[in-house]
């Protein structure tokens, strides 16, 4: 069950490769958050009970609720429906994804072979998912998008913590210290601020610090 | 015996009752209460009693056409694994047969649609064709992905997933979300086409057998239900178990059609139709589904992971 | 004893500003954190190290990134009370900066005292979240660009580093926990992949914040646009606190017998940003902005010294701590000419050398310092560097170490004495010196000027002990 839990956590992040719509990238995000309580609740009985709910709170009340309708109302105000011109055509972003996710694989299996400890499916989806996070945030333009390809790559961290199964509750609870960013961006967001700066939020508009070489 | 001959008569009937679900889900979320399930039979039954009108500047190919497409699509379906993955007709390397079959329906569709000699129609058909194109390879990266795993090439053998480690998950999960893909598309359901629509600009299959009449749009209908039950009947070979009872597999099996129809209708209620040029990209998202498939079967099948 | 105060006063202290309301208080509170943490140095220097709950250590290891810190604390709080008079900051832009600046300091002094790498990476963490405000105090168009792409890439930053301490626990799983001095005891048995796979992201991750190529990018931004002081505690300051955790974890791969491997990323980074400020310092038109492109330049000479190793390490480490002093008076001094001039750019500024005599020789100075000049030790250290590479018979490395960081030289040389040369516009003649403006960075060059002529035997120890 959670190796396809799992599976369609990656298939997702594909989906979000063919589309544009914020929408479709808040929706994303939040059914990654939810596989991800999912996976943490089949571990119920691994965990001490206070790791059980720091992460599950973290899992479904904040990455599954909490982010996405917080991006949902910036998108509703800000009127970006969708990310227009990214700098690399919507079609040759699925081919990207289809081969960041075979790149992934390749990876997992030399990885595994290495170390047959390590969960092969999540690792590998979780490194395909890292990729294209940072595809997302080099390629869109849009800093909303930016964000949200910020979040996936937080979703991948979770993921890979999850496949690595490692025995370190601090660490793992230190990985929550992460959220504290995407906070700060979503407010910086909320409060419109960039978006009233700039009439249109978009990295496009931050360029007027750059120097000619 | 009774698997084939259960084969046949579900052959008969469930087409017309996935269409029948699927219209009727879409009527309940407009609001609407629907046709009767067996509605599309009872249409069916109609046009076969009617006459045909034919065109005069069509040639010999209009006139075949539609029963050589019936025709083939149910030669498939005989193939295609059915109630406890029981074949009807069954032989080595009957699933490129099977494949082949689909796509000399889908030509013969093709050049009836040319030979009426209408542009409305020449254009479905070409986006048809181009949509094939695309459709046509995952089918096959997929199918020859479970051949290399199962080391078989007929049906009744591929989908037992056997293998250790995340390789059975993999293929199933990717395999029904490809199946129910291609289910939408070659069933001309929503994201892809609008069986609905009456504007012949927008139409795909529709604006094909636009010329077609009585009997032969009997056919053809009949056709494009059976093309959705047969990827309904490859979704339910990955997703039941390998070792059902096989009265158990005669109830489950119609269920899970059902369910496929109405997870389409569902999909039809909440989901506009994409863009002709966004089209290509929803299909290419096939192709890179089957083609983690066969990156799973690669690497996640040995005995390390 | 005065380590948990150390850590425990900047929070505590922070707390009864917001109900004082009083910039005398808030001055004063600032005052006597930076006091405190230069007597706590002088302390440990004295009594040798302490522990705090097993978490927290001060020892030989760490003293001269204390040392560092309380410096620069020292010389920066004249300016910043400078700054905020100057820009006539209200009473809650006034609040904010003082509770930032305690909140920053204390953010380096954990992460700098963190035994453990988990509870470094929480401390860096910190300093993104405490500095940002500075960035944005200016409140223009640009500071928010500044702020965005500081908080946006530095965060990115740091989830890669964080990735890349999963990775390195995975290694230390069942023989080690995440404790540097562990770590190094423990290094033989660690797992030699995962080590090796954690190390890339942890360059990456870390080396974002500690401002080497190709993760620079925010660097040049968010110094232009942050207050100057702050800027001269950015420089000087939060790209070594980086690079200390950097350090460490190359030790431990030194340690594992992965020297190798190291030093080549390590070699890759600092070269990297070699030819990144090379290229870009000629065309930048802002003096901050060329500030920070120097500061990249020096950090990229300092991964250089470390993976070159051998004498080089002593010059990286001595770099280090003369490219600190230098880049903050510096950075000091050009808010000074900021104020005098009304402009950060290099083309509205004629004439410092008349307008302003002190700061104008301040910069002229300054110059010198960070460009190697005879008397200072970034020569001894650039030296040093270029030597071991013989020594090495890294030719190749060589040329190209030199070629680069003349480029650099010749476009900070441009910029600066296009500014000090000339005849000044009327208003920039205006306002007389104050002592207060110039004073902290005359000191901290005249230390510098000592160091170089005749080491101290106090800085030559603190300085070897850190490359340890």
């Amino acid at each position: 069950m959670s190796q396809i839990l799992t599976i369609l956590f990656g298939v997702g992040i594909l989906y979000l490769a063919l589309t544009s719509r914020m929408r479709t990238y808040i929706q994303v995000i939040a059914l990654q958050g939810f596989i991800l309580f999912l996976l943490i609740a089949r571990d119920f009985g691994k965990l001490d009970w206070f790791t059980f709910f720091f992460l599950s709170f973290e899992t479904l009340a904040f990455k599954t609720i909490i982010v996405p309708a917080v991006l949902w109302r910036i998108v509703e105000r800000t009127h970006v429906a969708r990310e227009t011109d990214p700098h690399i055509p919507q079609f040759g972003s699925v081919v990207i994804g289809t081969a960041v996710f075979l790149a992934g694989f390749a990876v997992t299996d030399w990885v595994s072979r290495i170390d047959p400890s390590v969960d092969a499916l999540p690792f590998g989806i979780a490194v395909s998912t890292l990729i294209i996070a940072f595809f997302i945030i080099l390629s869109r333009k849009k800093l909303i998008t930016q964000v949200m390809g910020y979040m996936l790559m937080q979703n991948a961290v979770s993921l890979l913590m999850i496949a690595m199964a490692v025995e370190l509750p601090l660490l793992v609870n230190l990985g929550v210290l992460l959220d504290i960013f995407t906070l700060l961006f979503l407010f910086l967001l909320f409060l419109g601020k960039l978006h009233s700066t700039y009439e249109e939020t978009s990295r496009e508009k931050l360029t007027s610090l750059r120097d000619q070489p | 015996m009774t698997a084939r001959a259960l084969n046949v008569l579900f052959l008969l009937i469930i087409p017309f009752l996935m269409a029948g679900v699927i219209n009727r889900v879409k009527a309940l979320a407009g609001g609407r209460k629907g046709p009767p399930l067996l509605q599309p039979f009872f249409d069916t039954l109609k046009l076969l009693r009617k006459g045909a009108v034919v065109s005069r500047v069509t040639s010999w190919v209009f006139a075949v056409a539609p029963a050589l497409v019936l025709a083939a699509t149910a030669t498939a379906l005989l193939l295609a694994p059915g109630v406890g993955r029981v074949q009807t007709i069954a032989f080595d390397g009957d699933i490129v047969l099977c494949l082949y079959l689909l796509g000399l329906a889908k030509f013969f569709q093709l050049i009836s649609a040319l030979d009426t000699g209408s542009a409305f129609e020449g254009m479905g058909a070409s986006r048809e064709a181009l949509f094939s194109v695309i459709v046509e390879p995952s089918l096959f990266l997929f199918a020859g992905t479970l051949a290399l795993v199962s080391g078989t090439t007929s049906f009744g053998g591929l989908f037992t997933l056997v293998g250790s480690g995340a390789w059975p998950a993999v293929a199933a999960t990717t395999g029904t979300l490809l199946f129910f893909m291609l289910m939408l598309t070659e069933g001309c359901r929503i994201p892809v086409d609008d069986p609905n629509t009456h504007l012949e600009l927008t139409m795909i299959h529709e604006v094909m057998i636009l010329d077609n009449s009585g009997p032969d749009l009997a056919f053809l209908q009949y056709a494009a239900a059976l093309k959705m039950y047969l990827f309904a009947l490859l979704i339910a070979a990955l997703v039941l178990p390998v070792d059902i009872a096989p009265f158990q597999a005669a109830v489950v099996l119609p269920l899970v059609a059902l369910l496929c129809a109405l997870l389409a209708g569902i999909v039809e209620s909440l989901v506009a139709r994409f863009r002709i040029s966004h089209v290509p990209q929803f299909l290419f998202l096939t192709v890179a589904l089957a083609l983690i498939a066969l990156a799973a079967a690669v690497y996640f099948r040995g005995g390390a992971v | 004893m005065i380590l948990p105060i150390l850590l425990i006063f900047p929070l505590l202290a922070a707390v009864p500003l917001f109900s004082l309301r009083s910039r005398r208080a808030e001055r004063s509170v600032l005052i006597v954190h930076a006091l405190l943490t230069a007597g706590a140095v002088i302390y440990w220097g004295v009594a040798g190290p302490e522990e705090f709950i097993g978490y927290f250590r001060a020892d030989s290891g760490n003293l001269l990134f204390l040392a560092l810190i309380a410096a620069l604390y020292l010389a920066v709080i004249p300016a910043s009370f400078l700054y905020l008079e100057r820009q006539k900051a209200s009473e809650l832009w006034h609040r904010i900066y003082v509770v930032a600046m305690l909140l920053f300091v204390f953010s380096m002094t954990g992460a700098v005292l963190a035994k453990n790498l988990g509870l470094f990476w929480v401390f860096i963490e910190a300093t993104t979240l405490a500095s940002a405000p500075f960035i944005y105090f200016e409140r223009h168009q640009s500071s928010l660009e500044a702020t965005w792409k500081y908080v946006f890439i530095c965060s990115v930053g740091i989830a890669i580093a964080f990735i890349g301490i999963l990775f390195l626990a995975l290694s230390a799983k069942g023989e080690s926990d995440l404790f540097y001095t562990d770590l190094i005891a423990n290094a033989p048995r660690l797992g030699r992949f995962w080590l090796l796979f954690s190390f890339p992201f942890l360059v990456v991750g870390l080396g974002t914040k500690a401002g080497v190529a190709p993760m620079h990018s925010w660097l040049p931004d968010a110094h232009s646009e942050a207050p100057s002081p702050v800027s001269a505690f950015l420089s000087g300051m939060l790209l070594n606190t980086a690079f200390y955790g950097l350090y460490r974890i190359f030790q431990v791969m030194d340690a594992a017998g992965l020297r190798r491997e190291a030093a080549l990323f390590f070699l890759v980074c600092g070269f990297a940003s070699l030819l990144i400020s090379a290229v870009y310092i000629s065309g930048a038109t802002n003096y901050k902005r060329l500030l920070a492109y120097s500061s990249i330049e020096n950090m990229g000479i300092i991964f250089i010294g470390v993976a070159l190793g051998g004498g080089a390490l002593f010059a990286a480490f001595l770099h280090l701590v003369a490219h600190a002093f230098a880049k903050s008076s510096l950075f000091i001094t050009a808010g000074n000419i900021a104020h005098r001039f009304g402009t950060k750019d290099i083309a509205g500024v004629r004439g410092l050398r008349e307008a302003d005599r002190p700061t104008g020789a301040l910069w002229g100075v300054g110059f010198a310092a960070i460009a190697g000049l005879p008397p200072f030790p970034i020569f001894i250290s650039e030296f040093l560097i270029a030597r071991e590479m013989v020594t090495q018979g890294r030719f190749g490395l060589l040329a190209a170490f030199l070629i680069l960081v003349t480029l650099v030289l010749y476009g900070m040389a441009r910029a600066a004495f296009g500014m000090y040369l000339g005849s000044a516009p009327a208003g920039a003649k205006a306002e007389p010196p104050r002592p207060i403006e110039w004073l902290p960075q005359a000191v901290l060059l005249a230390i510098l000027c000592l160091v170089g002529v005749a080491m101290p035997e106090v800085i030559r120890r603190l300085v070897e002990m850190a490359s340890l």
